[in-house]
């Protein structure tokens, strides 16, 4: 936490209606990483997010999908985790554009098995790997334990996971481990890219490592060795 | 059929560095000039204006300016025995998909090749003996040599606001710059890059191991600057969005900020966009070109005739373009005969992770593409190659490129990929790691070459780019050499904790990207049995077809390209101006 | 001040921060930055905000009780100003990198520490409240500060100025000021009277603004 007086700056921001205490760059050893504003006494509760109104996900795969993004990154001592920065409804928003649909996926025929150097060689667009991958974790659940993934327990779910991640689920004709490199790519994103695309609520995966977001320019911080950066984060929606 | 347009003097196939250099130069002669670029037009404002071009999501992850591999794709194999398959999913290199070209989100780490690459083959078998190369290496000597083409770096070094300190001005090495750096005319026209603090400590603990450290020259000007042609350039501002973005300030070099606008003026230059080019259409007895064919964005087949063609798309693609038009005898691995597609090449890089205590911020998102110090103690032949058994070298350096975090968020080896322990890692150490980078040469080999694609075919119909590689041992040895060095220089920076070294190994891989730097497949030479092109990049078969870039390059350099096809654009442009049009048809007399 | 003259004398029109050679990897601490890490304290910076000191006269006479002026007067907000930059404002009328005929003989009767209590104090008082501005209707002003000008290579003032009240970092303030202090600074960057930017970066850009284009900048940051 900074050891500058207490700021009482107010910022208003067009998007969220709340009071955000900011601390200036602190200077010296002792600044730390005061990513988070320090609270100023006055601060208005957050609103509640709008619940997400899936356009990809049916109301059975949104819920693995959030139960899984909560065991990827999961919330705990370090803070919030993918369940508060919205993961999944950015996951969902992604599979149901363009990108989801393979716009960017060569598709052409022959699909022929390759060496790991000449890289994904399937047919699968990121939709449908997500969309059959979630279906066929529910049944490597229901195999396992009886009940549907989002059911499971905290443990039941990280090994069916990591058994995804080592490839030792049978997802027919999805090699689980795809599915699940596919699925930890889109989780990263969806933590850490700009929040207007429906994650990182709250800036929650920037103010996890401290990362400022759109800021305007370092030019004169740069050369200014050993100085810790404490603004707060800005998305592109906070300053549109 | 195609329509027909009217003729023109010059077609050139690509709007990118080369196209814009050598199109305005052609078009201040007088020639009538036509530039047909595949991509849509892309400005500095209003289009790449903050906040909405700081988005990595964007442009990083969804290749905003990048190739798209839906449309147009390489197929890769290591081995001729191989089938060579689609790289599926992008992530391979960035050739671009608009306006300007790679020169607009590249990151503008800018270097002259030292004068040792231009006559490789000879000077190192002169010092080591021929042996020193290694069985299967196909590296050549260029038919031009650092000297000639001096003046040409000089004026593209005052054409992008090169940023640096001259380390030898007209032969005499001054203090406080590079030792290493080759002989120039001029100093650089605007001073060095801002040093962010990991390069610093980098620049530290490198001179403390007697090596000689310097700020990386860079093609982001350092100030506010009016170029060679007139235009503006502002002061970077280390956004830390500077790869694969086209820069918000005027400040990256590129064609739209430093010549477009000028060649835009000139009455006979001519800009069309969104025009695909298919191939070059060659008379009947195929040796000669009459035009090429290009599709709109309507999907109409157009036909445009040229006195005069020059292939100016990304790199390899210019070789794509050649096979693909019947252009010179395609190189055959098994045979050795044939020349086009011969001498691929790409860039062996290599990393050391470094993670520190938490007593130093490294503020990666204080950042720009090429704010580095950086050492070329194992360049070239700056270091003696003769216990060490290859040929070649690399630059060692801590750049700070970026802190976006999806792709940056460094954690430790051994640290889980996801959980609470990558969380807790990922949050230790975001600010507290950094790595030193090692950008390596790159040599040919007899097995390493392009060619089309049997099989996949793009968007419009046509063979894929065939990549088939793996590294010669050279460039493993050359890896794992620098890679050591980098880890011990490491080690002897402040705060360090882990020193971690990622040296590169077979084989050579199309999933991770490595750099953008692919070259060869038109290789420039003296003698038409290895090589497509002369010395002035025209080909030996088609004598009014001329190629640019990248492509013809025999092998890669340690050092980025652009700078040396830079000087080679201006190079090309004033020998066609001076030489070709005297006797237009045939080949400039060396 | 002397690094500056000895850089220049090697023929370069640099500014201390920037490397004449390519072998030196640090750069001294600006003074603003020392005298800021010397001291928290803004007692007395409060103080002489109110009352001033010696031959200062008080602060608030001109930028207004905690540092907001009142509304029509050409002097420019204080409150919530990022810290750095008011310091270094304050060391360079200081020493005359800003000329300023009002502004020099109270900045010269402070201290360093007194400066960076000053400034400490003004960045920790709050922002006007401000009334989300009607959607303006799309004009040179809104334009140039969220665009720029592609034929003038002029980028987005919001791209380094931030398009809120903080600015945009330590010494790039907020824009959001009266229409006279706009107005006369852009005139003062352009007519060179004004010189203590970075790298000569605002000088070169008001050069390529007209008058019109200042005037309407200025009117679009002062509604802001």
């Amino acid at each position: 936490m900074s050891d500058d007086a207490v700021p009482r700056r107010r910022i208003f921001l067009r998007q969220v209606a709340a009071v955000v205490g900011a601390a200036p760059l602190s200077l010296g050893a002792a600044a730390g990483m005061a990513a988070t504003p320090p609270a100023s006494g006055a601060a208005a509760p957050e609103p509640a997010p709008a619940e997400h109104a899936w356009r990809f996900f049916n109301g059975n795969e949104a819920r693995a999908v959030e139960a899984a993004v909560a065991r990827i990154i999961p919330t705990d001592a370090t803070g919030p985790g993918a369940r508060e920065a919205g993961v999944a409804a950015f996951i969902d928003l992604q599979l149901a554009g363009a990108w989801g649909d393979g716009a960017q996926l060569y598709r052409h025929p022959p699909f022929l098995p390759g060496t790991p150097q000449q890289g994904y060689q399937l047919a699968f667009t990121p939709a449908e790997m997500l969309r059959l991958g979630f279906a066929k974790l529910d049944e490597s659940a229901r195999k396992a334990h009886g009940a549907a993934f989002a059911d499971l327990t905290a443990q039941q779910q990280d090994e069916l996971l990591a058994s995804a991640e080592q490839g030792k689920l049978d997802f027919g004709a999805l090699p689980s481990a795809v599915f699940f490199g596919a699925l930890l790519d889109l989780v990263m994103e969806g933590f850490f890219g700009d929040p207007i695309y429906g994650g990182n609520r709250d800036k929650i995966g920037w103010k996890l490592v401290g990362f400022p977001g759109v800021h305007a320019s370092y030019a004169n911080d740069i050369d200014r060795h050993g100085v810790a950066w404490a603004r707060p984060p800005a998305s592109i929606g906070d300053v549109s | 059929m195609a329509k027909s347009l009217p003729a023109v003097d010059v077609v050139l196939v690509g709007g990118g560095w080369t196209g814009s250099v050598i199109g305005k130069e052609l078009a201040a002669g007088g020639l009538k000039v036509v530039v047909l670029e595949r991509g849509q037009p892309r400005w500095t404002s209003p289009d790449f204006q903050a906040p909405g071009v700081r988005d990595e999501l964007k442009y990083t992850r969804r290749h905003e300016l990048h190739q798209n591999a839906a449309t147009e794709t390489y197929t890769f194999r290591n081995r001729v025995d191989e089938t060579a398959l689609p790289m599926r999913r992008w992530q391979f290199a960035f050739p671009a998909n608009h306006l300007g070209g790679a020169g607009t989100h590249w990151s503008g780490a800018y270097y002259r090749w030292d004068p040792v690459e231009f006559k490789l083959r000879s000077h190192y078998t002169q010092r080591y003996g021929a042996r020193i190369f290694e069985d299967g290496v196909t590296a050549q000597d260029w038919p031009l040599t650092y000297d000639e083409l001096e003046p040409y770096f000089d004026r593209f070094d005052y054409l992008v606001g090169a940023s640096g300190f001259a380390g030898n001005l007209k032969g005499v090495v001054q203090p406080g710059g590079n030792p290493f750096e080759p002989w120039r005319s001029r100093p650089y026209p605007n001073p060095p890059m801002r040093v962010p603090y990991a390069s610093a400590l980098f620049g530290d603990a490198a001179a403390k191991l007697g090596y000689h450290p310097y700020v990386q020259p860079s093609a982001l000007s350092t100030r506010p600057y009016v170029n060679s042609e007139g235009l503006q350039m502002n002061s970077c501002v280390y956004c830390g969005f500077c790869s694969n973005f086209g820069c918000e300030q005027f400040a990256k070099a590129s064609p739209q900020v430093c010549v477009l606008p000028v060649a835009l003026k000139l009455p006979t230059f001519e800009l069309r966009t969104g025009a695909h080019v298919l191939r070059v259409d060659l008379d009947g007895d195929r040796k000669s070109a009459r035009g090429v064919t290009y599709v709109d964005g309507s999907g109409a087949e157009i036909f445009q005739p040229a006195q005069l063609v020059i292939l100016c798309a990304f790199a390899i693609n210019n070789t794509r373009l050649l096979l693909l038009s019947g252009i010179g005898r395609p190189y055959d691995p098994a045979t050795g005969e044939g020349v086009v597609g011969r001498n691929y090449t790409h860039q062996t890089s290599s990393s050391v992770s470094l993670f520190f205590d938490e007593s130093v911020d490294i503020n990666p998102f204080m950042a720009a593409g090429a704010a580095a110090v950086t050492m070329d103690d194992f360049c070239t032949d700056n270091f003696d190659h003769g216990p060490l058994g290859f040929v070649g070298g690399g630059y060692i350096q801590i750049q700070v490129v970026s802190g976006a975090p999806i792709g940056n968020r460094p954690v430790p080896p051994g640290t889980p990929a996801w959980g609470s322990a990558w969380k807790k890692a990922t949050k230790q150490y975001y600010n507290h790691a950094i790595p030193i980078t090692i950008t390596g040469s790159s040599l040919p080999v007899r097995g390493g070459y392009l060619s089309l694609d049997p099989t996949y075919k793009d968007a419009w119909g046509q063979p894929l780019l065939r990549i088939t590689y793996d590294f010669p041992e050279n460039d493993i040895k050359l890896s794992a050499f620098l890679t050591d060095k980098g880890v011990q220089i490491g080690r002897a920076m402040k705060g360090v904790t882990i020193a971690h070294g990622n040296p590169r190994t077979r084989p050579y891989p199309a999933t991770a990207y490595q750099s953008t730097h692919i070259n060869g497949g038109a290789a420039m030479g003296a003698d038409p049995k290895n090589s497509v092109v002369n010395r002035y990049g025209q080909c030996w078969d088609v004598p009014n077809v001329f190629v640019t870039g990248a492509a013809l390059f025999p092998q890669n350099s340690c050092y980025n390209p652009t700078g040396t096809i830079g000087a080679l654009s201006y190079w090309t442009a004033d020998a066609i101006r001076r030489d070709y049009l005297r006797a237009p048809g045939r080949l400039i007399a060396s | 001040m002397r690094r500056a003259l000895a850089i220049a004398s090697l023929g370069l029109a640099v500014v201390p921060a920037m490397l004449a050679r390519s072998s030196q990897f640090d750069v001294a601490p600006p003074v603003w930055q020392v005298a800021l890490a010397a001291s928290k304290d803004t007692d007395t910076g409060k103080m002489i905000a109110a009352q001033g000191k010696g031959t200062a006269i008080a602060c608030a006479g001109c930028h207004g009780a905690n540092g907001t002026p009142a509304t029509g007067t050409p002097f420019p907000r204080l409150a919530g100003v990022p810290v750095e930059y008011v310091a270094k404002q304050l060391f360079d009328y200081r020493d005359g990198s800003r000329p300023n005929p009002m502004m020099a003989p109270i900045a010269k009767a402070l201290s360093d520490a007194e400066i960076a209590s000053l400034a400490r104090y003004y960045a920790s008082q709050d922002v006007p409240a401000k009334h989300t501005p009607a959607a303006a209707a799309p004009n040179r002003g809104r334009e140039l500060a969220r665009y720029g000008d592609n034929p003038l290579a002029i980028p987005a003032c919001a791209d380094c100025h931030g398009s809120d009240e903080t600015g945009g970092g330590p010494v790039l303030p907020p824009l959001a000021q009266p229409a006279a202090y706009t107005t006369a600074q852009l005139q003062a960057f352009r007519t060179g009277e004004r010189h203590n930017d970075a790298d000569g970066v605002m000088r070169q850009l008001a050069r390529r603004l007209s008058d019109a284009d200042i005037q309407v900048l200025a009117d679009y940051y002062a509604g802001r």
